[in-house]
C-alpha cells in the first residue's frame, strides 16, 4: 500500500552514489539545486585552512640527522646498539651511527635544525616538528600506501582524494587533487594516488613537471582552437537532440554534455598555470629556480607550481620528489647516509624556504598548511657502515602553516632516536589533524563499501590538537 | 546513480504499531524491548564517560537532561521525540545508530510505544557499558539469520516459465501501485541494446537491416540466438566475471610482480561462458578446481577445471615483507573476501577482528575458513593430459634399459684408452700452465681432447672444479707428487667419514633416499617414488650429452626426459635453526626453496632461502634463515624451471612463452642446523683410489682408470653406489664419458631410438593454480586479528549458518571440495540468488539487489523478492544455464521495453525502481574502445592468449615498469590488454575500469571531464577517428554517403535530414579550415564525442 509517493532518499544517494559528491559536497549540490551558490558547503567545524601542500620526501629521511637530535647517540658511535631491535628489512644491522651533521637552536624559538637544511632553518619558528611519528610498515610500498590513503594495500582512497570529496574543488577548470610529478612517484605507483572506491573526479590528476611531454594527460587540444570550437558546437548539437529525446535524461547525460565545456576551459587554464613568464625574476630565485643545481631547479619549478595551483583553488597539491638521484625513493640511503642525505637535503632545501617565504608574502601561508613527510625514518644503527635501514618506529615530519603552531617540537623518540616514546604520533592521528584543520570531521567523513561505512582513518585517529594554534 | 532498495523498504512499512505489548508493566516493557537495544546500539557512544553528541543514554537522568540538540525524548509523546525522528532516520545527518542499518521496524516502534508510555527507565545510575555482550552468538546469529537472503527460495510464484514469469511479477507490481509501462522499444532500439548488452559491441548494419527487415514472430528470438551464439558474447561477458573475482596480471606492491599465465584464465572464462558452461560447475572449478573430476576440453586438449582455481591467486601481496606472517593473513583475507563477495554476497572478511556487526558470522567463521585456505598451496598448474607426457614412458624406460649394458660397454672399452688421453692432457698443461701467455689466450689453443679441456678448466678454479685434486696432482711428480698425494688422501678419507654422518647439532628433517613419505611430487612424469638404488640415468637433453647424469639415491625428476617438468613440496615443519641445507642436484635452472607461511615471492629478502641448482651431483644448497622467521611453519619445494610461481618483475611477458621446456631436479636430504656446523659435499674421485700408496702421476692415472673401470662394471652390473654415481656423472658434465658417436655402435642406435621418443614430449602449457598437499592444519584463533597472540586451533569447516559441521571436514585434506560443494549447492539459499541477480544487474544496469555484491544486512534488500526466487529457480532448473537465464530477460517485455518513461512513471518511480522502462546507461570503458576499434574495421576477432602490453606515454620507473604496448593495443579488444596493479590503463580507468583490489560486481559509473579529454584528445581516439574514415571515405566518394556510412557504423541509424545538413556543413568547414583528409577524420572524431555512442537506451 502506498502512503507517500516514490522519493529520492537524499542520504541514500549520497551515501551510495558515485557521483562525485561527497559528504559535505553533497549539502552543496542539493544547495545548489535550491538555488544557493556553488561553494556554499557547510563544514563539520570551521576551517583553519583552505589548502594542503604535501612535500612528500619519498624514501624515508632520517630523523636523526634532520630534525631529531641525538646528543647519546653520537656519544655511542661505534658501540653495539643497547636496546631490543625489531626485524629491519635487510637484517645487516651494524653499530650505532651518531649523525654526521651538525644540529643548531634555531629561530627566536631555538628548534633544532641540523645543517642539513641551512635555509629552511630560517623558518624554524614556522615550523612544528613532530619527532613521535610512528608507522607499520618497514616496507616501501605498504608504509607508503598507509602515509597516503590509512592501509597498506591498494583499493583505498588517498588523503587528497578524501579532501576532494568532502570538499569539492574551488575552481571549475581544475581538479581538487593535483600531485605535481617531479619524475619519481612513490613506490606503489599511481595507486598511492588513487580514488579507489571514491568517484574517479576525486583521483589526483597527475602534472608532469619533469619530462616536458603535456602537463596533464590529454589536455593538449588536437585541433587549432577554432577547429575545435566547430567540432564541439557540432558536439553540442546533436547532443542536446539526443537528450531532448531521452526523456527523462539522466543527470550523467547532462554531466557528459556539461563536461565539454570544463575540458574545452580546462585545455587553456592548463597551459597558463605552467606558463612561469609573469612571475619576477626575484620569484623564481627565491624557489631556486634559476639555481645551478639541476635537481634543485627542478624541485624550485615544482613549489612554484604548488603555488600557482594553491593560488588557483586546488585543495590538495602533492609534490613529488626529483628523478636524478635515484628513479625511486631518493632519500632511502641504505649505503651512503651522509652523501645521500646531503644531495637530497640540497636539493629541497631553497624550494622549500622560497615557498614558504613566497606563500607569506602573498598572504597565502595562513590558510595553506604545509606537511613534509617521509614513509617512515630510518635505524640509529647502522646498515652495513654508512647507512640506514628503514624505522617505522618513530621518525620525525613537520608542518607549517595555517592553524599550526610554529617553532615548536612535538613527541620525542627514545635517547637514541630509535622508538617514539612520548606523545606517540600514527599516520591515522596526522591525517585526522589534517582534515581537521580543513574542518572536516575525520569520523565523519565516510563513504559505503564493501558493506562498511569506511573512512580515512579506519576506526583510529586523534587530532594532535597542541600542536594546533 | 539510483537506489532501489531503501524506497521500496519505505514502501513496505506499515504503520508503526507495536502491537501484543500493552499487557506488560512498563517497567517489564522497558526491561524487555528497550533496555537490550540501548545497551546493544547506543551505549558504547551514549554513555557519562564518552557523552557523543552531548548525549548518554544509560541513566534516566542523563537522556532527561537531553544533548546538544536538545530535549530527545518527549515523555508520551513519540511524535516530538527527536529520538524518534533520528530513529526513523528523518534527521538528516543524525541517522541511528550510527554507521549500522536502520532499526527494525517493528524496535522502532517498541520505542514510540515506549515514550508513549511516558518512557518508564529504572536506571538511576549510569549502568556501565559492558564489553560483555547482552546476548550470547548463538543468539544474535539465530536473530541475524532471519534476514532474508538466508532464507529458502521462496516456492515459484507463477506457473508460468521463463520470460513470461518475469513480466508477469514485474506488470503485478507495477499495476499494483497503478504504474504504466513503457511500450516496447522499436527494433532498431533493441537490437543496438541486445547487442551491447550482450556482446559489448553495436550491431553491424547488416545485422541491424535484417532484423529490422525480419517480419517472422520470432524474428526477435532469432536475434537472439544468434547472438548468444557470438563468440564475442564470452569475449564480453567473462570480463563481467574478471571484475568479481579482481583479475590482474600482476601482484602489485613495490616490484609489481608478475602472475605468470595468468591469462589462462581469461582465456578459460570467455570459454566457458561462450560454451554455457553451468555456473555450480564453474563455482566447483574455482574453488577445487584441481581436485574434482576434471573437465577435458578435447578441442583444446586441456584440463578445464584446474585452470578455474587462478581465482585463489589474484591476490596483492608485498614481495618484501619483514613480518611475513602479516603477508599470509593479507592473502589470505584477500582470498576470504573475494570468496565470500563473489560467490555469497557476503563480506565474511568483516568478521577477522570480530564478529560480524550485523550479519551471523562470527570470527570463529572466519578462523575456519582460513584453516582451508592455509591448508592450500600455490603454484603453477600444469593443464595438459598427464597423458601427453607419459605416453613415452613405455617405450623410454625399455630403451633405457637396453641402452645400459650397451653403453656399459662401449665405455669400458672408451676406458682403456684413457691413460694414453690422460697423459697427453697432462703433459699439454704442464707447459702452458706456467707460460707467460695470457689465460684467455691460452684458453683458445686448449685442444679438443674432452680430458685436456677439463683438467685444463680444473686449473683454473682448482678448488670448485670437481676435477680439481686431479689436475693439480698431474701436475707434480717425485717427492712433491707423494707428499701431495698423502695430505689429499688422508683428508679425502677424512671427509668421506665425515659424510656418512651429520654433525651433532644437525637434525635431519627428511631424508628422500628412501622414501619421500609426506611429499607431494606433482608432475606428469615425475615417479612417485625416489631412486632407492643409484644408477640409472638422468636425462638431460637439453645438454650436448644429453645423458646428463648417473642418478645418485633420492628423488629424481628426470629418469626418462627433463621434460617431465613438476615440483615436489615437503610437509610443513617449524623453523628452528640457522639453517636449512637441502642436498640436490639439477640442470636448467630448477629451483629450490623454503616457503615460510605459504609466503611466495622469493626475491631480495627471500633469496636466502632459494637457490637456483645447477649440479650433476647432489650438493648441499644452504639457506640462512633470517632470526624473525625462526618459529615459523615452513615447507621445503622443489622444481623445474618452468614451474617456479613466482618470477619477479617480467617487462616482456613474451620471453617466458620461449622455453625449451628442459629442465630437472634431484634432491636426497633436508638437514636443519646451526651456523657453526658445515655439511661437507661427498668426495667426487672415487674413495678407492687413496688406499694403498701411489708414486706417481702415471700410477695415479692408472688407478683412476681402474676405479672407473670399477664403477662401470658395478652399473652395468646394476650395484651401482652414490660414489659411483657422481664419479660417473661427473665424468658425464665433462663430456668424457658419452654416448658414442659411432653410428655402428650399439649405444649409439639405442640412443638415437630413444631422443627421436623423447622429443616427441610436448612442452606442457601452465596457469596459476592451488595444490591440495593432504597435509591440512588447522588455524590458531587470532583475537582481534592479531597474529601475535594465537590461540586454541579452530576446525575447518564453512559458515556455521551454511556447512558448520566441522567434521565433514576434518582429515588431511583441505577441506576446499566439501566447501565448493557447500556453495555450488541449489540449498545454499544465498548461491543461485546472488549469480541470478548478477544477471539481471548486467542485463539492467541494476540488480534486484542493487548491492550486488553485498547480500548483508549492510546491503540493500531485493525490490523484487519473488522475482528474484523466480530466476534463481529457473537458473537452478536450467541446470545452472547463464544464457538460458539471459535468454529468458531478453525475451521479456521487461527488458524490451522503451526507456521513455510513461507520464505516471515519471510522476511516481522517478528512479524507475520498478522497471516500468529501460534505464539509459552509459556504456562501459571496454565497449567504449571496442566500438572505436571496430568503427576501424580492425579489430582483432576470435582471440586469446597473451595479453597486450598496455600504452603508456612516460615510463617513470623503468626498472619495473615494462615498455609500452601498441597505441591501438594489436586492435585487440580490451579484455586481451594487460592488468597491471601498478600500471593501470589510462584510457579505460577514465571511464571506470575498475581496480583489481577487491570483488567489483557493480562498477562505478562517474561523468568527469577526463572522460571528455580522453575523447577529444587522446592519441588512441584521435588514431582510430582517422583509420575509420579512411575506411569511409575509401568505401563511398559521396559526402552524403559518406556521412550516412558514418551514423550507420556507429549508431546503427540513417542520419536525419538535419543531421545530414549539419555534418555536411561542419565537413565543409573543416576542409576550409584544413584539408580532406584531416576534415573527414574531425568527421569521425565529432562521431566518437557524440552521447548516442557512449548512452544506450
Amino acid at each position: 500500500m502506498i502512503q507517500q509517493p516514490y522519493r529520492i532518499d537524499r542520504r541514500a544517494i549520497l551515501r551510495n552514489s558515485a557521483h562525485g559528491f561527497g559528504a559535505l559536497a553533497f549539502s552543496a549540490l542539493f544547495g545548489n539545486a535550491a538555488g544557493a551558490k556553488p561553494g556554499a558547503i557547510s563544514l563539520h567545524h570551521p576551517a583553519k585552512i583552505k589548502n594542503v601542500i604535501f612535500l612528500f620526501m619519498d624514501g624515508g629521511p632520517s630523523q636523526v640527522d634532520t630534525f631529531d637530535p641525538k646528543p647519546e647517540l653520537n656519544k655511542n658511535h661505534g658501540k653495539p646498539f643497547p636496546m631490543s631491535m625489531d626485524a629491519t628489512q635487510f637484517d645487516n644491522n651494524g653499530t650505532m651511527f651518531g649523525s654526521p651533521f651538525r644540529f643548531e637552536p634555531r629561530g627566536k624559538s631555538g628548534l633544532p635544525i641540523s645543517e642539513l637544511f641551512p635555509q629552511l632553518s630560517k623558518c624554524a619558528d614556522d615550523l612544528c616538528v613532530v619527532r613521535s611519528m610512528s608507522a607499520e610498515f618497514a616496507e616501501h610500498s605498504q608504509a607508503c600506501l598507509f602515509l597516503h590513503s590509512g592501509y597498506s594495500l591498494q583499493g583505498r582512497p588517498s588523503l587528497g582524494s578524501w579532501i576532494g570529496y568532502g570538499l569539492g574543488s574551488e575552481n571549475d577548470n581544475f581538479p581538487g587533487y593535483v600531485v605535481i610529478n617531479g619524475g619519481v612517484l612513490p613506490i606503489g605507483g599511481v595507486e598511492n594516488f588513487s580514488s579507489a572506491f571514491l568517484p574517479a573526479v576525486h583521483q589526483a590528476s597527475m602534472l608532469d613537471a619533469y619530462s616536458g611531454a603535456e602537463p596533464i594527460t590529454n589536455i593538449t587540444p588536437s585541433y587549432k582552437t577554432q577547429q575545435q570550437r566547430a567540432l564541439l558546437d557540432f558536439v553540442h548539437h546533436q547532443d542536446d537532440r539526443f537528450a531532448q529525446t531521452s526523456g527523462s535524461a539522466t543527470s550523467a547525460l547532462d554531466a557528459a554534455i556539461r563536461n565539454y565545456e570544463t575540458a574545452f576551459a580546462m585545455q587553456s587554464a592548463v597551459p597558463e598555470l605552467t606558463d612561469f613568464s609573469k612571475e619576477h625574476a626575484a620569484t623564481l630565485s627565491l624557489y631556486g629556480v634559476d639555481s645551478k643545481n639541476n635537481l634543485t631547479a627542478q624541485y624550485a619549478k615544482q613549489c612554484l607550481l604548488a603555488r600557482r595551483l594553491v593560488e588557483r583553488g586546488v585543495r590538495f597539491v602533492e609534490i613529488t620528489c626529483v628523478r636524478g638521484i635515484r628513479f625511486v625513493a631518493p632519500w632511502d640511503d641504505h649505503e651512503d647516509l651522509e652523501g645521500g642525505h646531503r644531495k637530497n637535503a640540497e636539493t629541497v632545501d631553497q624550494p622549500i624556504y622560497g615557498l614558504i617565504s613566497d606563500l607569506k608574502d602573498r598572504g597565502l601561508f595562513d590558510e595553506t598548511l604545509l606537511v613534509f613527510a617521509g614513509e617512515f625514518g630510518r635505524t640509529p644503527f647502522a646498515q652495513g657502515g654508512k647507512g640506514r635501514d628503514h624505522n617505522p618506529q618513530g621518525f620525525s615530519i613537520w608542518l607549517a602553516g595555517g592553524g599550526i603552531r610554529g617553532g615548536m617540537a612535538y613527541g620525542s623518540t627514545d635517547e637514541l632516536g630509535y622508538r617514539a616514546v612520548e606523545n606517540v604520533v600514527t599516520v591515522h592521528d596526522l591525517h585526522a589533524t589534517i582534515l581537521h584543520l580543513l574542518g572536516i570531521d575525520h569520523e565523519r567523513l565516510t563513504f559505503r563499501w564493501g558493506g562498511r561505512d569506511l573512512r580515512l582513518t579506519d576506526v583510529h585517529g586523534t587530532v594532535l590538537r597542541d600542536c594546533l594554534t | 546513480m539510483r537506489t532501489r532498495g531503501l524506497l521500496v523498504i519505505m514502501l513496505l512499512v506499515s504503520p508503526l504499531v507495536a502491537q501484543e505489548s500493552s499487557s506488560e508493566s512498563g517497567i517489564e516493557f522497558f526491561e524487555k524491548r528497550i533496555r537490550p537495544v540501548l545497551d546493544e546500539q547506543c551505549i558504547a557512544c551514549h554513555n557519562m564517560q564518552k557523552r557523543n553528541g552531548g548525549l548518554s543514554l544509560d541513566h534516566r537522568d542523563g537522556w532527561q537532561q537531553g544533548g546538544d540538540s536538545g530535549e530527545v525524548i518527549v515523555s508520551g509523546k513519540p511524535d516530538e521525540s527527536l529520538l524518534m525522528r533520528v530513529l526513523q532516520h528523518e534527521e538528516p545527518g543524525m541517522e541511528m545508530p550510527a554507521k549500522a542499518p536502520k532499526l527494525e521496524n517493528h524496535t522502532i516502534a517498541d520505542f514510540a510505544e515506549w515514550i508513549r508510555r511516558g518512557a518508564p527507565d529504572p536506571r538511576l545510575k549510569p549502568t556501565q557499558p559492558t564489553n560483555a555482550p547482552s546476548r550470547t552468538w548463538n543468539e544474535i546469529r539465530d536473530e541475524r539469520v532471519k534476514w532474508w537472503s538466508f532464507q529458502p527460495l521462496s516456492p515459484h510464484q507463477t506457473t508460468s516459465g521463463d520470460s513470461s514469469a518475469i513480466d508477469q511479477l514485474i506488470d503485478a507490481r507495477l499495476s499494483s501501485v497503478g504504474l504504466q509501462a513503457a511500450h516496447t522499444a522499436d527494433r532498431r532500439t533493441r537490437i543496438r541494446r541486445l547487442s551491447y548488452i550482450l556482446r559489448g559491441l553495436p550491431p553491424t548494419i547488416d545485422e541491424v537491416n535484417a532484423f529490422t527487415q525480419d517480419a517472422s514472430p520470432n524474428a526477435w528470438e532469432q536475434c537472439v540466438d544468434r547472438m548468444l551464439a557470438s563468440p564475442s558474447f564470452g569475449e564480453y561477458w567473462a570480463r563481467h566475471w574478471m571484475d568479481v573475482v579482481r583479475y590482474a596480471d600482476t601482484h602489485g606492491s613495490e616490484d609489481d610482480a608478475y602472475l605468470p599465465f595468468a591469462y589462462r584464465y581469461r582465456d578459460y572464462l570467455i570459454r566457458a561462458f561462450n560454451n554455457d558452461v553451468p555456473f555450480d560447475q564453474l563455482i566447483r572449478e574455482h574453488i577445487a578446481g584441481d581436485v574434482i573430476a576434471p573437465r577435458w576440453n578435447d578441442q583444446l586438449d586441456l584440463n578445464e577445471s584446474i585452470i578455474g582455481t587462478a581465482f585463489w591467486r589474484f591476490v596483492e601481496f608485498n614481495q618484501t615483507p619483514v613480518d611475513v606472517k602479516r603477508e599470509e593473513i593479507i592473502v589470505i583475507d584477500s582470498q576470504i573476501d573475494a570468496m565470500g563477495k563473489a560467490f555469497q554476497a557476503l563480506t565474511i572478511s568483516c568478521a577477522r577482528c570480530h564478529d560480524h556487526k550485523f550479519d551471523p558470522i562470527s570470527d570463529e567463521d572466519y578462523y575456519a575458513l582460513y584453516g582451508i585456505l592455509r591448508s592450500t598451496r600455490s603454484g603453477l598448474r600444469v593443464i595438459d593430459a598427464p597423458g601427453k607426457f607419459t605416453q613415452f614412458d613405455q617405450p623410454l624406460g625399455q630403451l633405457a634399459h637396453d641402452l645400459k649394458p650397451a653403453l656399459a660397454t662401449a665405455w669400458l672399452s672408451e676406458v682403456n684408452a684413457w691413460p694414453e688421453r690422460i697423459r697427453s692432457a697432462r703433459d699439454w698443461i704442464r707447459s702452458n700452465v706456467n707460460s707467460k701467455t695470457k689465460a684467455e689466450e691460452i684458453e683458445k689453443q686448449v685442444p679438443e681432447a674432452p680430458w685436456t679441456k677439463s683438467l685444463w678448466a680444473a686449473t683454473q678454479q682448482p678448488s670448485n672444479h670437481p676435477l680439481g685434486l686431479m689436475s693439480k696432482l698431474t701436475q707434480l711428480e717425485g717427492d712433491d707428487f707423494r707428499k701431495s698425494w698423502t695430505d689429499i688422501a688422508n683428508s679425502q678419507k677424512q671427509i668421506h667419514e665425515q659424510v656418512t654422518h651429520l654433525p651433532d647439532d644437525a637434525k635431519e628433517l627428511f631424508d628422500l633416499r628412501t622414501s619421500i613419505e609426506g611429499w607431494q611430487p606433482v608432475g606428469a612424469g615425475l615417479p612417485n617414488s625416489p631412486q632407492t638404488q643409484a644408477g640409472g640415468f638422468g636425462i638431460h637433453a637439453g645438454s650436448t650429452n644429453w645423458i646428463g647424469s648417473i642418478l645418485e639415491q633420492g628423488f629424481h625428476s628426470n629418469p626418462l626426459s627433463d621434460r617431465h617438468n613438476g615440483v615436489i613440496r615437503s610437509p610443513d615443519f617449524i623453523v628452528d635453526h640457522d639453517i636449512v641445507s637441502v642436498q640436490t642436484c639439477g640442470s636448467g635452472n630448477p629451483r629450490v626453496r623454503l616457503v615460510i607461511e605459504n609466503f611466495q615471492g622469493d626475491s631480495l629478502l627471500f633469496e636466502t632461502v632459494n637457490q637456483t641448482v645447477n649440479s650433476p651431483t647432489m650438493r648441499w644448497y644452504r639457506m640462512t634463515i633470517r632470526p624473525q622467521w625462526r618459529g615459523l611453519r615452513a615447507h621445503v619445494e622443489m622444481m623445474t624451471r618452468d614451474d617456479k610461481p613466482y618470477v619477479g618483475v617480467v617487462k616482456n611477458p613474451e620471453n617466458l612463452e620461449k622455453t625449451d621446456g628442459r629442465s630437472s631436479f634431484g634432491i636426497a636430504r633436508v638437514v636443519a642446523h646451526s651456523h657453526a656446523s658445515h655439511l661437507p659435499d661427498a668426495p667426487i674421485l672415487p674413495i678407492g683410489l687413496w688406499s694403498g700408496s701411489c708414486e706417481s702421476s702415471d700410477h695415479l692415472i692408472s688407478q683412476l682408470c681402474r676405479e672407473t673401470n670399477f664403477a662401470i662394471e658395478r652399473l652395468q652390473a646394476g650395484n651401482c653406489t652414490n660414489a659411483d654415481a657422481r664419479w660417473l656423472s661427473v665424468l658425464i658434465d665433462a663430456n668424457i664419458l658419452s654416448v658414442p658417436s659411432d653410428s655402428q655402435n650399439e649405444a649409439n642406435k639405442i640412443a638415437k631410438a630413444y631422443q627421436t621418443v623423447e622429443n616427441q614430449i610436448p612442452i606442457a602449457r601452465r596457469s596459476p593454480g592451488v595444490f591440495e598437499d593432504h597435509c591440512a592444519v588447522e588455524q590458531p584463533f587470532l583475537p582481534r586479528g592479531n597474529h601475535k597472540q594465537p590461540q586454541d586451533l579452530v576446525p575447518r569447516r564453512y559458515l556455521e549458518i551454511l556447512d558448520g559441521d566441522s567434521s565433514n571436514y576434518a582429515g588431511i585434506d583441505s577441506g576446499r571440495l566439501r566447501l565448493a560443494n557447500a556453495i555450488a549447492n541449489p540449498n545454499n539459499p544465498l548461491t543461485a540468488r546472488v549469480y541470478a541477480n548478477r544477471i539481471w544487474h548486467c542485463m539492467f544496469g541494476t540488480g534486484i539487489v542493487p548491492t550486488v555484491d553485498n547480500f548483508g544486512r549492510m546491503g540493500e534488500s531485493p525490490t523484487h523478492p519473488e522475482l528474484l526466487d523466480e530466476l534463481a529457480w529457473q537458473l537452478i532448473e536450467s541446470g545452472w544455464s547463464t544464457k538460458q537465464l539471459i535468454r529468458a530477460i531478453v525475451l521479456s517485455e521487461t527488458w524490451q521495453r522503451d526507456s521513455l518513461p510513461t507520464a505516471s512513471a515519471k510522476e511516481n518511480d522517478l528512479i524507475n525502481a520498478l522497471w516500468s522502462h529501460m534505464q539509459m546507461r552509459r556504456i562501459d570503458a571496454e565497449s567504449i574502445r571496442d566500438t572505436m576499434l571496430q568503427m576501424s574495421g580492425k579489430l582483432k576477432t576470435l582471440d586469446q592468449g597473451l595479453g597486450t602490453r598496455v600504452y603508456y606515454r612516460s615510463v617513470f620507473d623503468p626498472n619495473k615498469q615494462s615498455p609500452p604496448g601498441p597505441l591501438d593495443g594489436d586492435q585487440r579488444r580490451s579484455i586481451f590488454l594487460e592488468v597491471r596493479r601498478n600500471f593501470p590503463n589510462e584510457f579505460l580507468t577514465a571511464f571506470d575500469f575498475p581496480k583489481p583490489t577487491a570483488p567489483a560486481g557493480r562498477r562505478s559509473q562517474t561523468t568527469v571531464p577526463q572522460q571528455s579529454l580522453v575523447l577529444l584528445n587522446d592519441p588512441f581516439t584521435l588514431l582510430q577517428s582517422q583509420l575509420w574514415a579512411t575506411r569511409v571515405c575509401h568505401t563511398n566518394s559521396e559526402t552524403a554517403e559518406r556521412i550516412k556510412m558514418f551514423y550507420s557504423d556507429l549508431l546503427s541509424r540513417e542520419p536525419t535530414p538535419d543531421e545530414l545538413r549539419a555534418a555536411t556543413s561542419f565537413v565543409e568547414d573543416q576542409i576550409q579550415l584544413s584539408n580532406e583528409t584531416v576534415a573527414w577524420g574531425a568527421m569521425a572524431h565529432a562521431m566518437f564525442n557524440l552521447k548516442e555512442m557512449i548512452f544506450l537506451r
